[in-house]
């Protein structure tokens, strides 16, 4: 039974570091790549368009993904749900995309978002596209939360850490700033 | 084109492809294989430690003199409600029913981590050298325990000892075994996949732990 039923032991320096760099125990130990994997093909096309729809690029989008894997590999708790696996997934892509947007403002890069996503040529597409391109940041999450992965406002609230009642202004600002658009989908144009 | 029906068009080109499947995964592959940055963070925090103990030493000694009762040490805690354990033996000295655990698992699997999670989940993993990883579950009820609600391809029975056990896989390999004996429910987790035979066999040589 041994090596099944009784671990290894670290040497002593090894475990004084451990015990340094906090409790033993405080880090679960890392999930296997496979696992990863495995996660990638269920959440995936729901953790690249929430990094797209903040950064409006892909590449940056696809580090996002690879980034939030990475977390999840390192730091993911049980989950109690599939749900909630995509709930944390989507807030910790959405906390590394924030982070992105802030070092691009404070190093300002050259305007290289995509054109249009996709290979489509219809301009309907391209107009509503550069309306969404155009919504400042702090709308984008939650406008695509919505009417993409049709959370509630207040799953929105929860997963983007904040008060329900700020997810529904925000809404309702980022709709206002879009209501050329609305209004003319309102009147059948 | 409504604007609400093109904003979900132009996102659904958005997409994990298996191209960008595989530049993230080869990508998460090295970064995973690059030596993680050296622990800076235990310098300063030995450094203060160092000064702490000085001070409190220097404050707390009369006391320590007096009082000198042995420190319990509490239990390990891991976030998340659960309690980490350094032996099997101690695990099953904190539950309330009797543990039972696989007497063999596959060649090349080491035990790596003993939980028991919200005071009465048992877990046990054992991890391969490649990092791939078994786990192993039991609790009282009748509930999946596994934690596990991955849609995989294919979902059969098998016979297993005295068992009758749900397999859930992909191709040939089985990712994810549950079953019960009516009083307890067991789990079994192979992220990188056993085969049916491989996996009747652990759960066969599952036995009580002995005192």
């Amino acid at each position: 039974m041994e090596g099944i039923l009784i671990p290894p032991r670290p040497g002593l320096l090894a475990r004084l570091r451990l015990w340094l760099a906090g409790s033993p125990g405080e880090r679960a130990p890392d999930r296997p790549l496979e696992d990863a994997a495995l996660v990638l093909r269920r959440h995936g096309d729901a953790i690249l368009p929430l990094a797209f729809s903040y950064l409006h690029r892909r590449d940056e989008a696809e580090d996002v993904l690879q980034d939030t894997l990475l977390q999840y590999i390192q730091k993911a708790p049980p989950f109690s749900s599939q749900e909630h696996e995509k709930a944390w997934l989507l807030r910790v892509a959405a906390n590394l995309s924030k982070n992105r947007l802030s070092y691009w403002k404070r190093h300002p890069q050259e305007e290289l978002s995509d054109l249009l996503p996709g290979e489509s040529d219809d301009p309907a597409l391209a107009a509503v596209w550069d309306c969404v391109k155009a919504l400042p940041p702090r709308y984008r999450a939650v406008i695509h939360l919505y009417y993409y992965e049709q959370y509630s406002t207040g799953e929105i609230a929860g997963l983007l850490g904040k008060k329900e009642s700020t997810v529904r202004s925000l809404l309702a600002r980022g709709r206002a700033l879009l209501r050329d658009i609305w209004e003319e989908d309102e009147n059948g144009d | 084109m409504e604007t609400r029906q093109a904003y979900r068009q132009i996102m659904d080109a958005v997409s994990v492809t298996p191209e960008v499947e595989r530049r993230v995964l080869a990508g998460l592959r090295r970064s995973l294989e690059a030596p993680r940055p050296a622990p800076l963070r235990w310098q300063p925090r030995l450094a203060a430690a160092c000064a702490a103990l000085l001070l409190c030493g220097a404050a707390a000694l009369p006391l320590w003199l007096d009082s000198r009762a042995p420190a319990e040490t509490p239990p390990v805690q891991v976030t998340w409600g659960a309690q980490q354990f350094s032996s099997v033996g101690e695990l099953a000295d904190s539950l309330s029913y009797p543990l039972l655990l696989p007497a063999e698992v596959p060649d090349g699997y080491a035990l790596d981590s003993i939980r028991c999670l919200r005071g009465q989940l048992a877990e046990v993993v054992w991890q391969g050298a490649g990092g791939q990883s078994l786990t192993y579950r039991m609790a009282p009820g009748a509930e999946d325990v596994s934690g596990d609600f991955t849609a995989y391809g294919w979902e059969d029975t098998l016979t297993a000892g005295a068992y009758t056990v749900t397999c859930k896989g992909e191709d040939a390999l089985v990712f994810l075994a549950v079953w019960s004996d009516g009083t307890y429910s067991f789990s079994l987790h192979a992220s990188a996949g056993l085969t049916t035979g491989q996996t009747a066999e652990l759960i066969e040589s599952l036995s009580p732990l002995d005192a």
